[in-house]
């Protein structure tokens, strides 16, 4: 059985993320899902996910692609992670193609980066609806 | 078999939209969703046009593991039509419809559940929620701007300047 490793915030979760996580589990035959924790958003500097970890995690429970979601709370837990789990590949975004932080991995397991979906993210829903907050003339 | 049939337009997909998945397929073995269409949700009076098209909204919803079939919903008078072409047992919608004319006369047809909406969640409040937070985050780059700017160094704005506060619509009466 093939085992797919993912990691990501996926907070408001969307088409990009619903067709990464289809493509994902496409390349094997078992999906599993690191999901930030909120502390290790904030570790990060990111801004604080809409949804709490809690509702991250159940919505992408949801998705029929996943198999299993599990916390990601540090950098350096992913090399155990693909021990734990036995992940024979890691999956991203490419947006992440050549980072070191997924790179290192390749002496433990298959690394591959998918392409993002053009025009879909959880910052370009955000800037939408608020431009049309801003131009919707009142009712 | 038992089989549930749900309605909605079900935008920018959030945790009560799930609740409400999941909760409908547990009444049965086979959920059915008639999902409004863009020219159907356009000739509702009121109702903001959804964020995403019809096709991702629909894409979005069969990657839901509870969703076995994702139908259209074009007008309000097709429910008894999906009905019999679907054998459904049971319709299920949001306690915000409990009551309506609009599903009421389909117990001649079927049984027909309301269940809670999930509280402190709806697509109108994310919007809302998001506008907000998007407003602070705005005055507070303004404000760093204003500190880190030298004298006389003109401001770019981070997002578009409203004129005035803008007003979302209430939720949709429907």
């Amino acid at each position: 059985m093939k085992r797919i490793l993912t990691y990501g915030t996926f907070d408001l979760l969307h088409w990009g993320h619903i067709r990464l996580l289809k493509r994902a589990k496409a390349m094997g035959d078992y999906l599993i899902v690191a999901a930030s924790t909120d502390e290790f958003v904030q570790h990060k500097g990111a801004r604080a996910s809409y949804h709490s970890f809690e509702v991250r995690k159940a919505m992408l429970e949801a998705v029929r692609y996943v198999d299993l979601v599990i916390p990601e709370a540090s950098w350096e837990q992913k090399a155990e992670d693909v021990r734990r789990y036995r992940a024979d590949v890691v999956v991203m975004g490419s947006d992440w193609e050549g980072s070191p932080r997924f790179e290192s991995l390749r002496s433990v397991c298959d690394v591959e980066y998918l392409p993002r979906t053009e025009g879909v993210s959880t910052s370009q829903i955000r800037k939408d609806l608020l431009t049309e907050a801003v131009t919707f003339r009142a009712a | 078999m038992k089989r549930v049939l749900t309605y909605g337009t079900f935008d920018l997909l959030h945790w009560g939209h799930i609740r409400l998945l999941r909760r409908a397929k547990a009444m049965g073995d086979y959920l059915v969703v008639g999902l409004s269409t863009d020219e159907f949700n356009e000739a509702k009076p009121g109702k903001q046009p959804s964020y995403h098209p019809f096709e991702v909204r629909q894409l979005m919803l069969e990657s839901i593991r509870y969703v076995d079939l994702v139908i259209p919903e074009v007008t309000w008078d097709q429910k008894v039509d999906d009905i019999r072409r679907h054998e459904i047992d049971v319709v299920v919608m949001g306690s915000d419809w409990e009551g309506s004319p609009r599903f009421e006369y389909l117990r001649d047809y079927c049984d027909v559940v309301y269940l809670p909406r999930t509280e402190g969640t709806s697509t109108s409040q994310i919007r809302r929620d998001l506008l907000f937070e998007a407003i602070e985050y705005k005055k507070e780059a303004e404000r760093k701007a204003d500190s880190d700017a030298a004298p006389g160094t003109a401001k770019i704005p981070v997002l578009p300047t409203p004129s005035r506060r803008p007003k979302l619509p209430p939720p949709p009466r429907r």
